[in-house]
């Protein structure tokens, strides 16, 4: 089991060290959509929505790195790749009107320029947005790395192909310029002659970073009450180690691990599953923590943000329930939910770029005190619902009512209770943030609306179960209705309905799928009931 | 006794709040679903947040926890979490209420440099009305009595107007009616002529003649035309302006009214009246006497005659020759020629052009016809022209252009697609023609647009022709070339005509503009209906009817009712608050190299106006203002985001009378009774 462990942890660590001979410009700074990204982060970022992939398949071309391609295209045009398969292709339609194999994914320049418009629906988007990639492409902009701060407008940056001219247009010093301009050229030297090219990196890298270092953590952009500053090179480096380091499916590996170890009861396996757990929560914990260096702001800002943020505050709760209660199932059943959202997380793909936050989201104090505690509530849900499923399981397998049954209601009921108690005050500290920032306190918002339905919900519930309408089982039923009408505030008002003020991260694709599970959802309720009636009358027949 | 016990119970109880919670729910459910299906969030609140039964649901929440806390009386420790849960829920729904009924919601629409002290609500209904002699209006809301329906009384006035609400359509469109009034065209001081719907464009029915100005001037034949091919109506009436000059009133199906008018020398002159309305009204008396809209036709009403019109024209070539002369700026080529045979021939050459033009105009033929005769004067001139001197390709250009005008000129001119005659005859330069038609005249409407390229094309392709030996030419040969080179320069009388832009006198017409109305079946989108009310406004003993359409900004016309006594408009109502804002300048910060939003922010003035006490201050999204006694001001939104115009910003005004010492507070007692409870459930269950 421990070489298990081992294997894992090499194999991610593996991914690290691949060398390269552009390796030493990774954490430069280039601006990429409105920021400032490391070099590293903005060719994996570039080249995954050309090709659906952060690196280059070895069959494709010799040199795998992003940045690698990237640099070369900088320095040699498009030509040499005219013919390498970098484009990626999802829709049969567009491969069929190219008269392209349907067999195959990625295609090259060549292979794509003759593709006209004409398609209707998704198809149709897939080709519009292919056709300006080869455009960026063939032109050369998507390659023209903007690493120059201006003089004249602070905060826009040119392009690296300023550097063939002799006058400093750059914030740089003159000095500065001189060194990084004839450092820049003896590069494109080297790449172009294909002679030794990592010293001639070494020698720009440096001369560069000595350069921005003068402008790293400076204010380049100043708003009323607020301000932009340039990443600092920890900042880069975050970012190019967030991007190769792979957190996510690494943590999803440790907590499949620690999952199948809990199942059983015995005192090693126990010790193995937590080191597993404690890994894996450190893990997800990284990826958060990083986000947040690097974005400077509370990572909970988009889709993607909140599925890894849900799944740790699920694991929090866990942990804090553990430590009270010596609950193991709890602990599975946090274990479990995060498991299931990360994989979610991993299997949309869902987009994992960082991006600068809305002008209307941009309020430190009120994003961090509402989101983080509506999302929150999202997570005591979650692990709420996982702990309900498995009780309806434990239920219909007719065992007894005993122990454990009763401290997983318990369970159920407790989480209920903190996901309570961060939705409402969140939704009641939402609607302060709305009547602070914006005037209404309150406007019947599909957002707000299904906030307060799925409030509703629980307090049905809640009621019901405290003045003794319903039972545990009932508890269970309700805690999975409520588990619904939370997926459907947190996915389905920007995704089904996609209306309304909340309009920070709409977007469409997977309702089918999403359909599905509500309906699975509902099936497995009726089952449960069904079967929960007929033992509780065979138990009456008993008595 | 013990019914009202029990229904006490009950209205206090687990059962009714769960029955409560549980329909909320529905309601709100059911109101996310009519949001996103019609995309208004007003016509879901119409059926759920807004409707009565909400209300009589939202009242049961408050009688429900209320009875629920009041049972549990006398009260013992082990009830305050409980207690203290359901007090911040009363005070949270208590202070929501009071907003609701004595606080200020509304919205100020300011410009660059503007400031008011208005605020709009919106999605209210009110009638404005303004006093004649006052400056300030007043605003009369529609008020809605227990059974939602509007009251029928919507203000009786100090002053003895009294307003009231005969009807209200859900949804009209309105157009302001122009020239073309329904059945009937209008020219204030001519009798109204009837609409003529067009069936044969052949034969277009004269709605009547009209003399403008004095007794000299000419008869206008005046056309009051209802079709959808304005464009091939407008040429037929041209043509038929051969001899008489024309005025016709062209209305099409969308209510879009056009004034085309052909003046005595055969120029056009049109007026467009699109969807959006006259582009400048006159208001008479403020509006007090209603409105119209003014056409400035550039034609002289005096003096009429042509001999006088042609005098006017000579003055106004040899001015400016003159003036060329003076200044020693060079001719265009055609005119040198003719400059240089005139002093050949001695005799005046502002003169002789002069004639040279006004007899190639009475023509009326795109090229000075060769059989046309020349009088003596200019027979010497042309007799004199010789072409050695410029460019000898110039001449044979001349030549050839002569050749193909000769062939198809007839056709080109007399044909409304003048492409299609080239096209039949084989024209080989068609595809550039087309080009550059197409660049100058994307809409083809002007045929002479093709005429004039063609002629340049001549001359370009010219040096490609073989040549013709000029010197062998009779002058009228020499007359017809000339034509062709002036044509190529853009120098005709029409063109010189028309750039005599502000004629001493010009023929000036005027309608009244009124609103028309057109009843639609409502969109499910409330927010983009338009209603209308239909009025009642009567004084003493006088009374009137009058229609008006919800004017959603609340800055279109007011319309004057009672001769002209008050103004009106159906618009949000809005209310004074004690504070003036002025906008001094509204920006968009852009992250860098990008076009997204970093923050939007708006500098303002804010005045007190009972004290005069003056603030500026900076507002941003999610920085707002707020005055010392409870206004807030919030930038909802700026447009443009570009520089292209002065900025215009949405200020949201807002206050809370409750906010501060009771829905925030009751928040937060809330929050504390629900973790309370949390606790106290845990230690019990420990227990």
């Amino acid at each position: 089991m421990k070489a298990l462990v081992l294997v894992v942890l090499l194999s991610s660590a593996m991914c690290v060290c691949a060398e390269e001979a552009f390796e030493a410009t990774r954490d430069l700074p280039v601006a990429c959509k409105g920021r400032f990204c490391s070099l590293e982060a903005s060719a994996r970022l570039w080249l995954y929505d050309i090709y659906h992939k952060q690196e280059l398949k070895q069959s494709d071309t010799s040199d795998t790195s992003a940045l690698g391609l990237l640099w070369r295209l900088h320095f040699l045009g498009h030509t040499p790749w005219d013919n390498t398969p970098l484009f990626w292709i999802h829709y049969a339609q567009v491969k069929e009107m190219g008269g392209l194999p349907l067999n195959q994914d990625r295609f090259s320049y060549n292979d794509l320029i003759f593709l006209k418009e004409g398609l209707t629906g998704p198809a149709a988007a897939e080709l519009t947005s292919l056709q300006e990639k080869l455009k960026l492409f063939a032109e050369g902009s998507s390659s023209s790395l903007k690493m120059l701060p201006l003089k004249k407008a602070r905060g826009e940056w040119a392009s690296l192909h300023a550097l063939h001219k002799e006058n400093n247009v750059t914030a740089f010093s003159d000095a500065d310029f001189q060194r990084v301009r004839s450092a820049y050229l003896a590069l494109k030297n080297a790449v172009v002659n294909d002679k030794d090219i990592a010293p001639a990196t070494e020698r720009f890298a440096n001369a560069y970073s000595d350069a921005y270092a003068k402008l790293a953590g400076q204010q380049y952009k100043r708003a009323e009450g607020k301000a932009l500053t340039y990443p600092t090179f920890a900042r880069l480096h975050a970012e190019t180690l967030y991007y190769r380091l792979p957190l996510i499916v690494a943590a999803i590996a440790a907590y499949g691990l620690a999952l199948l170890l809990m199942i059983g009861n015995s005192r090693p396996r126990n010790i193995l599953a937590m080191i597993l757990l404690t890994a894996g929560f450190l893990l997800h914990t990284t990826v958060l923590a990083m986000r947040c260096f690097i974005l400077q702001r509370p990572p909970v800002s988009n889709m993607f943000e909140t599925v890894v943020y849900v799944p740790w505050i699920s694991l929090i709760l866990g942990i804090a329930y553990y430590a009270f209660t010596k609950s193991r199932i709890v602990l599975a059943a946090a274990t479990a939910a995060s498991l299931a959202l990360l994989v979610l997380l991993q299997i949309t793909q869902v987009d994992a770029r960082m991006e600068n936050v809305q002008a209307v989201l941009d309020s430190q104090y009120w994003l961090i005190i509402h989101v983080l505690m509506i999302v929150g509530s999202y997570g005591a849900f979650a692990l709420c619902g996982v702990l309900a499923h498995i009780y309806l399981f434990q239920s219909m397998r007719k065992r007894p009512h005993n122990e454990s049954m009763q401290k997983m209601s318990q369970g159920i009921l407790h989480t209920m209770y903190v996901g309570v108690a961060l939705l409402i005050p969140g939704t009641i500290l939402g609607g302060v943030w709305a009547a602070e920032s914006w005037g209404r306190f309150w406007d019947w918002d599909p957002k707000e609306s299904w906030a307060f339905i799925t409030a509703c919900v629980y307090l049905l519930v809640i009621h019901a179960y405290t003045f003794l309408r319903i039972k545990d089982f009932g508890l269970a039923v309700g805690a999975i209705a409520g588990l619904m009408a939370m997926s459907f505030t947190w996915y389905g008002v920007n995704y089904v309905l996609g209306t309304g003020l909340h309009s920070y991260g709409f977007g469409s694709g997977g309702e089918k799928y999403y359909f599905g599970y509500l309906a699975i959802e509902c099936a497995f309720l009726l089952i449960a009931t069904a079967v929960n009636k007929k033992s509780e009358g065979t138990l009456h027949q008993l008595r | 006794m013990n019914l009202l016990k029990h229904t006490y119970h009950f209205l206090g109880g687990v059962y009714f709040a769960m029955i409560l919670i549980a329909s909320v729910t529905l309601f709100v459910i059911a109101g996310t679903f009519l949001e996103s299906s019609s995309q208004s969030h007003l016509y879901a609140a119409a059926y759920t947040y807004d409707s009565p039964l909400f209300a009589l649901l939202l009242w049961g929440f408050f009688i429900n926890i209320l009875f629920a806390a009041t049972r549990r009386w006398p009260f013992r420790w082990k009830h305050a979490p409980f207690l203290i849960t359901h007090l911040g829920l009363l005070m949270v729904l208590g202070g929501v209420l009071l907003k609701h009924y004595f606080g200020h919601q509304g919205t100020m629409l300011l410009t660059e440099g503007s400031g008011s002290h208005v605020i709009r609500l919106a999605n209210t209904f009110a009638i404005n009305v303004q006093k004649r002699g006052e400056k300030v209006s007043t605003s009369h809301p529609l008020k809605r009595n227990f059974s939602g329906r509007y009251d029928p009384l919507i203000a009786r006035r100090d002053d003895g107007l009294v307003l009231q609400l005969a009807e209200i359509t859900p949804h009209v469109s309105e157009h302001l009616a122009t020239w073309a009034k329904g059945p009937v065209a209008v020219i204030d001081g001519l009798r109204p002529m009837p609409m003529v719907d067009v069936i044969d464009q052949e034969e277009l029915t004269l709605a009547g003649r009209a003399r403008f100005g004095s007794e000299d001037a000419p008869v206008w034949d005046l056309f009051a035309l209802r079709t959808d091919h304005t464009e091939a109506v407008q040429k037929q009436v041209k043509k038929l302006a051969r001899k008489t000059p024309a005025l016709a009133i062209i209305e099409n199906s969308d209510h879009d009214v056009s004034l085309f008018a052909v003046g005595p020398y055969g120029d056009v002159w049109t007026q467009h009246i699109g969807k959006g309305g006259p582009e400048s009204l006159i208001a008479y008396d403020d509006g007090f006497s209603g409105y119209a809209v003014k056409a400035e036709l550039p034609f002289d009403t005096t003096p009429a005659h042509r001999a006088s019109r042609e005098q006017v024209i000579a003055n106004k070539i040899k001015s400016q020759l003159e003036k060329a002369r003076d200044e020693g700026v060079a001719l265009a080529t055609p005119l040198e020629i003719f400059k240089r045979a005139c002093e050949k021939a001695q005799v005046d050459f502002p003169d002789m052009l002069t004639t040279y033009l006004v007899r190639w105009n009475a023509t009326g033929s795109w090229l000075y016809p060769e059989s046309t005769p020349l009088p003596a004067e200019l027979h010497t001139v042309f007799a004199n022209m010789t072409w050695e001197d410029i460019d000898p390709h110039v001449a044979t250009g001349c030549q050839w252009a002569l050749v193909l005008f000769d062939k198809v000129g007839e056709a080109l001119e007399s044909d409304d697609a003048p492409l299609e005659v080239l096209r039949k005859a084989r024209w080989p330069l068609l595809a550039s023609l087309e080009r550059e038609n197409s660049m100058i005249d994307p809409e083809g409407k002007n045929p002479s647009v093709i005429l004039e390229l063609l002629t340049q094309q001549m001359l370009a392709s010219a040096a490609m022709l073989p040549a013709q030996d000029s010197r062998l030419a009779p002058p009228q040969q020499h007359a017809a070339m000339l034509s062709v080179l002036m044509r190529a320069y853009g120098i005709h009388m029409s063109t010189i005509a028309n750039d005599d832009s502000a004629p001493s006198d010009p023929l000036v017409l005027e309608t009244r503009v009124m609103p028309v109305h057109e009843v639609l079946s409502p969109s499910n989108k409330i927010e983009d209906n338009k209603p209308r009310v239909v009025l009642h406004a009567a004084k003493d003993t006088v009374g009137k009817a009058m229609a008006l359409a919800y004017d959603r900004s609340g800055t279109g016309l007011k319309w004057p009712v009672l001769h002209g006594e008050y103004l009106l408009r159906f618009q949000p109502d809005v209310i004074d608050i004690p504070y003036h804002v002025r906008l001094r300048q509204a920006r968009q910060i852009n992250y860098a190299n990008s076009n997204q939003a970093y923050s939007y922010e708006s500098d303002l003035v804010v005045t007190e106006m009972k004290s005069g006490m003056t603030r500026e201050t900076t507002i941003s999204m999610n920085n707002v203002y707020e005055t010392w006694d409870g206004y807030r001001f919030y930038l909802s939104s700026i447009s443009p985001s570009d520089e292209s115009t002065a900025k215009k910003i949405v200020v949201v005004v807002n206050r809370d009378p409750a906010k501060y010492w009771l829905t925030y507070p009751g928040a937060v007692v809330l929050t504390c009774g629900i973790v309370w409870l949390f606790c106290r459930r845990k230690k019990n269950d420990d227990e």
